[in-house]
C-alpha cells in the first residue's frame, strides 16, 4: 500500500474526485460514462507520460501545446478532407514531432540554452508556422479515417459496452513509456541526468543524446495527443491551448519532481487523471473557466509544495 | 525587481504591438521578453541593463518586422527563432550541463 502511494501520490486525490463525480452525476455511474471520461482525459494523460521524461531529466517542455495545434492543422491542410491522404498526413505529423523534439533537445544539449527558453522559442515558432500555414483560420475538414483514433469506438465489448480507441491508445502509450522509463537502461540514465547531471556525465552517460531523446519522447506524445484531439474535437487553431502547462501540472501533481530526478509514469498518469477529474467536477459544479484556471494554479502550487517537502 | 522592470516594460511593449491574435500571443511575447531579461541577468551582466536589453531586443524585432512588412504569423516564427538565437549566442560557450 505504502509503495503504491509512493509511486502514485495523486491516487487518493483522484479517487476522491472520482467519488464526487459519481455522486453528482448518474452518467458517471455507468461503464460507458467512465469510458467517455477516460476518452476525454486521454490526450492529457498521454502528454503527462511523455513530458515526464523531460521533467525527470530536469528540463521543461513548453512547446507541446503549439505542437498539438500544428499537428491538427497539418492533418487538415495535408488531407483537405481526402481519406486517401490519411497515411501521409499521419507520417508527416510524426515527422514534424520528431523534428521539433530533436531541435528542442539539440538547442538545449549543444547550444546550452535553458530548456524553458528554448521551448518557449519553439512554442512561438511552431504556433507561427501553424498560423501562417492555415492563414489563421483553417477551413479544411479532417477525413473520417484521420479522426479514427480520437473518435472511433469498438462496440459490443463485454462489461464495458463500447471501448473508445482513445482508451486503447492511452493504455498503450502508458505501457510503452512505463517500460522505457522504469525497465530500460535509457530510463535509468534519464533519472541520473535529472538527479545530478555532472555525476551522470562522469559516470559515462551520453548526456546529450539522452536529453535529445527525452525531448523527442515528449514531442512524439504531443503528436499522439494531437491526433486524439483532432479526432475528438476537430480542426481549430486553439486546440493546443495550454496543454503544455496542464501536462506539467499533471505530472507534478503526480509526484514528478519539478527540477528532475524523481517521478514515475504511473504517478504522472494518475496526476493527469486527477487533474481531468477535477476539471470535470468543476464543470459539474458549473464553475466558470477563469475560476477553473485559478483553482488549477492553486492545486499546482500545493502539489509542488507537497513534493518539495518530501 | 529586475523581473518587475522587465514585466512592466514588456507589458507596455506588448500593448503597443500589432498582433493579430489578441490574448495568447501577447502573453507569450511579454513572457519571452522577461525571460530574456532574466537570463541576461543570470549571465551576470548586471541586473537592470539585462532586463532592458531583453525588452529592447523585442522592441527592435517588432520595429524591423514592421518596417519589412513581414506576415504577422511569420514574424512570430522569427520571434521564436531570435529568442533562442539571442540566448544561444552567449550560452553557447557555457561548459557543464544545462537542463
Amino acid at each position: 500500500m505504502r509503495r503504491i502511494l509512493k509511486a502514485m501520490p495523486a491516487l487518493p486525490l483522484f479517487i476522491a474526485l472520482l467519488a464526487i463525480m459519481v455522486y453528482m452525476s448518474p452518467f458517471y455511474r455507468t461503464a460507458p460514462g467512465l469510458m467517455i471520461f477516460l476518452q476525454r482525459a486521454a490526450p492529457l494523460v498521454v502528454l503527462a507520460c511523455g513530458t515526464s521524461f523531460v521533467l525527470i531529466a530536469g528540463g521543461f517542455d513548453l512547446s507541446l501545446g503549439s505542437l498539438i495545434t500544428l499537428v491538427v492543422i497539418a492533418g487538415a491542410m495535408i488531407t483537405r478532407g481526402d481519406p486517401a491522404l490519411m497515411v501521409p498526413a499521419i507520417i508527416a505529423a510524426f515527422a514534424i514531432g520528431l523534428a521539433v523534439g530533436a531541435v528542442n533537445g539539440m538547442v538545449v544539449a549543444y547550444i546550452k540554452v535553458p530548456s524553458i527558453i528554448a521551448t518557449l522559442g519553439t512554442l512561438l515558432s511552431v504556433k507561427g508556422v501553424a498560423m501562417a500555414w492555415s492563414g489563421g483560420a483553417p477551413s479544411s475538414t479532417l477525413p473520417e479515417n484521420f479522426r479514427y483514433l480520437g473518435r472511433a469506438r469498438i462496440h459490443d465489448v463485454p462489461i464495458l459496452g463500447s471501448l473508445p480507441i482513445s482508451v486503447i491508445v492511452l493504455v498503450l502509450v502508458g505501457a510503452i513509456t512505463y517500460w522505457l522509463l522504469h525497465k530500460t537502461n535509457f530510463g535509468s540514465m534519464v533519472f541520473m541526468l535529472g538527479d545530478n547531471p555532472k555525476a551522470a556525465r562522469l559516470a559515462g552517460v551520453p548526456t546529450r543524446g539522452v536529453r535529445v531523446a527525452c525531448f523527442v519522447m515528449s514531442s512524439l506524445t504531443a503528436v499522439i495527443a494531437g491526433l486524439l484531439l483532432a479526432g475528438y474535437s476537430g480542426v481549430s487553431v486553439d486546440v493546443g491551448g495550454d496543454y503544455a502547462l496542464q501536462a506539467i501540472a499533471a505530472a507534478v501533481i503526480g509526484g514528478v519532481a519539478l527540477l528532475g530526478g524523481r517521478g514515475t509514469i504511473a504517478g504522472a498518469a494518475c496526476g493527469a487523471l486527477a487533474l481531468y477529474a477535477l476539471f470535470t467536477v468543476l464543470n459539474l459544479f458549473g464553475v466558470s473557466e477563469p475560476v477553473r484556471l485559478a483553482v488549477q494554479g492553486l492545486i499546482l502550487i500545493a502539489a509542488a509544495a507537497f513534493t518539495a517537502r518530501q | 525587481m529586475c523581473a518587475l522592470t522587465g514585466l512592466y516594460l514588456a507589458s507596455r511593449l506588448g500593448v503597443g504591438t500589432p498582433w493579430v491574435g489578441r490574448d495568447g500571443n501577447y502573453d507569450l511575447g511579454s513572457i519571452a521578453a522577461v525571460v530574456i531579461g532574466g537570463t541576461l541577468l543570470a549571465g551576470g551582466r548586471g541586473s537592470i541593463s539585462g532586463a532592458l536589453a531583453g525588452v529592447l531586443l523585442f522592441a527592435v524585432i517588432d520595429a524591423v518586422v514592421n518596417m519589412l512588412q513581414i506576415d504577422p504569423f511569420l514574424s512570430q516564427v522569427l520571434r521564436g527563432l531570435i529568442v533562442v538565437a539571442a540566448v544561444g549566442l552567449y550560452t553557447f560557450r557555457t561548459s557543464g550541463e544545462v537542463a
